[in-house]
């Protein structure tokens, strides 16, 4: 059991790396996406409001695999071919940022209503409210819930595979193909994600016990 | 109009259903099991290959035959186990089972004097198909391997198929084989989790990959220009390129060889017989004839019929 | 809309909305002109491309492939209930062994990706020598980890009610059985039927990803459209994800709505129900209802804790405001009854 794991670690390594990485650019864009997205939500211009509603609905009630085949076969039809990783990264950024302006627009809205009058009263326009009294308040509420949004982002990197993006999950996959040692081939990419995640959901608790506002 | 275009999709649908299926299991052409039970690359090779001490003239003709030849002629029908959803060689359609194993299922059943009875055989169900007495025969792009040997018996072979190339029509990156595809600069396209993918990892290690569920993803891949070739068993790759003839073309250089046998019950006397039958096909002309109505219609030229193993006939 | 954000804006800053609500609308207007020429300069509008979608042959075969994703939703909700149901009593057991196996369990399914719980449930059973096919290696995989999620939820629900309904419990002399029967899980069932909703909405998205395996969901069946008539991948997964977008939605609606209908309910205790609770009211409640929707469904299958806690916060602030709506409607009341 033990050689296997010696034996392929160097694949497990290069799929690890390549989650990893799909990981951090996908959530970098998240977090983007959904700032601003959200800013929309809240902002009070109407089309932009429409807009951003529009873009959490579709991306919420459509699965992830679809976004994918969207992104990758149905846009390449458009004659806008990228490669695998890219598109991945883009799709799953796109589509966790829907998830993540709900969050922010819900931590948005748990900031009371008194500290944005307090804001207005001192002169802040809109963006400079959000900015300095807003957003500092609100982020304190959504860590946990970007804390959740950050491993399911991690989950669903494995949907990449169907698009052609060697992660984890398909170095298992092809572990079985090639050793024929389906459980091992399985565990392995299994105990690499519980590790992570486990490690991941442990800093979100620290964070979260330091600056979440305990209510 | 409406009916044509009902009955389009059911072809296709089988045809989909084929790829899939192909993409879960492994692809050895008839498939030969799912994916996890794959023993890589070695099996293709060490498996079969007609042996060739035993070649042996057929001296059968149609005219040999023992108790189990009397038994179906008696019977009046010839049941035959094949494929209903594999483009090119069976495939199941409003006017009857279609295909280059249907032709020389046909064959056989003329030969006898009988008419054909098909019965769908699932790649699972052959061997217990044949052993249950179900089936007298089956043909079914059923590879012949070791394994099977042990268990029925095979006639043929009688098509042998092999991994191959497909590219786009005019080959422009002048793809000549496997070790045009061992480059970096070249992207090919396969099925994940099947042994084609295999076979490429070994044979052409430096090459870029794609990777899909089906191959149909990876035509769609080769269309918009994110892959300059898709390599499996040719078969599979001649459906595809029968599905769109002006995109695609065959290299025909297979690196592979999977031959294709008629199993019939262990011990029959039906295996010396459908022998002789496939020896006067090669000889009138008719094996070629049916290969070029069924599989020979996507364009592929057609082979020299492969030599039979009439050992112990 | 977010009132904290906003407060009556003056001319000028009317005037400045104006002025971005027209420039927005003509950026979006340039921009979608955009992607219809894209699209159409690509072929992808012609109606040949979309015509194989009103065929009603073609569309049942879809629709067989969306009552195929439906059934293995509900089969895995079915299952992933009552498992995890035991999952969740075992988490709250007092013996630390049952609890530790709960919790490995539980922590397992919940940090692998599901896609890695559907191969196990395929090539792992096959391995295994159990060959059972693409629905039921389905079923297995999403009972597997939408059960350590549900577990989750239910322990949550069991944890959120009054201590006091325990001890009552205990006080009048129940042993453990009794007590979660009679006391503990109506009231906790009840508390979680809108999360067990939502989470049949993921659920039924989480069913494309038997995609992999070959089960003949709606996107394995809308793929295949390429094949067989002149649609191509971008038709072919846009109808998808319509199909998709509208089974989703309805049971996300689905979902609020009784979340909602318990709010309302719990707000108008006794024979004093709101008065004619009116849609309004709904709409207006709706909106804490929705963050705290989000926050759940973003954290649902995370960390069902936190949904719960979150839950009852916005339940918390929600009644707080049914009972301000109250109070507003029955002070119109008292004012119309001086008018009159």
């Amino acid at each position: 059991m033990l050689e296997f794991y010696t034996e392929y670690w160097p694949d497990y390594w290069d799929g690890t790396l390549v989650t990893l990485r799909l990981v951090v650019i996908s959530f970098t864009l998240a977090c983007i996406i959904g700032v601003i997205i959200a800013g929309f939500r809240v902002s009070p211009v109407p089309p932009l409001r429409s807009f951003a509603s529009g873009y959490v609905a579709l991306f919420r009630n459509m699965p992830l695999l679809v976004v994918f085949f969207l992104a990758f076969f149905g846009v390449g039809d458009l004659g806008f071919v990228f490669g695998p990783f890219p598109t991945a990264a883009v799709a799953l950024g796109m589509y966790t940022g829907a998830y993540m302006a709900e969050v922010i627009r819900s931590g948005i809205n748990s900031v009371s209503s008194g500290q944005a009058e307090a804001g207005r009263a001192i002169g802040l326009g809109f963006i400079p409210l959000l900015r300095e009294i807003v957003i500092p308040q609100a982020v304190r509420t959504v860590i946990a819930p970007i804390g959740n949004l950050f491993i399911a982002n991690f989950k669903n990197t494995a949907v990449a595979l169907t698009i052609s993006v060697f992660e984890l999950t398909y170095i298992s996959r092809k572990l079985i193909n090639e050793t024929a040692r389906t459980w091992l081939s399985l565990l392995g990419a299994a105990i690499i994600y519980t590790v992570i995640l486990l490690f991941a959901g442990w800093v979100f608790r620290t964070l979260e016990d330091r600056y979440a506002i305990k209510r | 109009m409406r009916m044509r275009r009902n009955r389009r999709l059911g072809i296709a649908l089988v045809a989909a259903t084929a790829l899939i299926l192909s993409a879960c299991g492994s692809d050895d052409g008839d498939d030969g099991g799912e994916a996890t039970e794959t023993e890589p690359a070695a099996e293709t090779e060490e498996s079969m290959a007609p042996t060739d001490e035993s070649m042996a003239p057929s001296e059968g003709g149609t005219s040999g035959g023992g108790e189990a030849v009397a038994a179906i002629q008696e019977s009046g029908t010839l049941r035959v186990g094949i494929k209903y959803d594999q483009p090119l060689f069976g495939v199941n359609t409003p006017s009857g089972v279609v295909g280059f194993d249907a032709e020389i299922a046909t064959a056989i059943a003329e030969s006898l004097g009988v008419e054909p009875e098909f019965q769908e055989a699932v790649s699972a169900n052959r061997e217990p198909f044949l052993q249950e007495d179900q089936v007298d025969l089956v043909a079914a792009t059923y590879t012949i391997n070791e394994e099977r040997d042990e268990v029925v018996d095979f006639a043929g072979p009688y098509y042998v198929a092999g991994q191959d190339i497909m590219v786009a029509t005019g080959n422009p990156e002048g793809i000549e084989g496997i070790e045009s595809l061992n480059t970096a600069d070249l992207t090919t396209c396969t099925v994940e989790g099947s042994t084609s993918l295999e076979n490429l990892n070994e044979m052409a290690p430096d090459a870029d990959v794609l990777t899909f569920d089906t191959y149909s993803k990876c035509a769609d891949a080769m269309r918009q220009g994110r892959a300059a070739a898709v390599t499996t068993d040719n078969v599979i790759l001649i459906g595809l390129i029968d599905e769109a003839p002006d995109d695609f073309e065959l290299i025909d250089n297979p690196f592979t060889e999977e031959p294709y046998g008629i199993g019939v019950q262990e011990g029959s006397d039906l295996r010396c017989y459908v022998n002789g039958v496939l020896q006067t096909m090669y000889d009138d002309g008719s094996w070629a004839e049916a290969y070029e109505a069924t599989v020979g219609s996507a364009g592929v030229s057609t082979p020299e019929p492969p030599e039979l193993n009439n050992e112990g006939c | 809309m977010s009132s904290v954000l906003i407060e009556e804006l003056g001319p000028r800053g009317k005037a400045r909305v104006r002025v971005a609500t027209i420039i927005s609308i003509l950026v979006g207007i340039v921009l979608l002109a955009l992607v219809v020429w894209k699209l159409g300069t690509a072929g992808q509008l012609t109606w040949a491309k979309w015509e194989p979608f009103t065929v009603w042959a073609n569309l049942e075969f879809l629709l067989g492939g969306l009552v195929n994703t439906i059934k293995a939703a509900l089969a895995a909700m079915v299952f992933s209930i009552i498992i995890g149901f035991f999952f969740a009593l075992g988490r709250l057991s007092r013996n630390a062994v049952v609890r530790g196996l709960c919790v490995a369990y539980v922590e397992f399914f919940r940090s692998i990706p599901l896609l890695l719980a559907i191969f196990m449930g395929f090539f792992g059973l096959l391995a295994a020598g159990l060959d059972v096919g693409a629905f039921t290696s389905l079923v297995v995989a999403l009972v597997a980890y939408n059960s350590a999620v549900l577990s989750e939820i239910f322990r949550a629900g069991i944890k959120s009610l009054d201590k006091g309904q325990t001890e009552a419990a205990q006080a009048i002399g129940m042993r453990y059985w009794p007590m979660m029967r009679i006391v503990i899980l109506p009231q906790a069932v009840r508390r979680m039927v809108p999360a067990i909703v939502a989470q049949l909405a993921t659920l039924s998205k989480d069913v494309s990803l038997g995609f992999v395996i070959g089960y003949e969901e709606v996107v394995r069946r809308g793929q295949g459209f390429p094949g067989f008539s002149d649609a191509g991948n971008f038709q072919a997964y846009v109808v998808v994800g319509v199909v998709y977008f509208i089974l989703v939605w309805m049971l996300a609606r689905l979902a609020r709505y009784l979340e909602l209908r318990q709010r309302t309910s719990s707000i108008g205790t006794g024979a004093a129900a709101i008065d004619g609770a009116g849609l309004e009211d709904i709409a207006a409640l709706s909106e804490e209802a929705d963050a705290a929707e989000v926050e759940a469904a973003a954290a649902r299958g995370e960390d069902p804790d936190r949904v719960v806690d979150s839950q009852t916060r916005a339940r918390g602030a929600a009644e707080e405001q049914g009972t301000k709506l109250n109070e507003a409607r029955k002070g119109d009341r008292d004012r119309r009854r001086g008018r009159d």
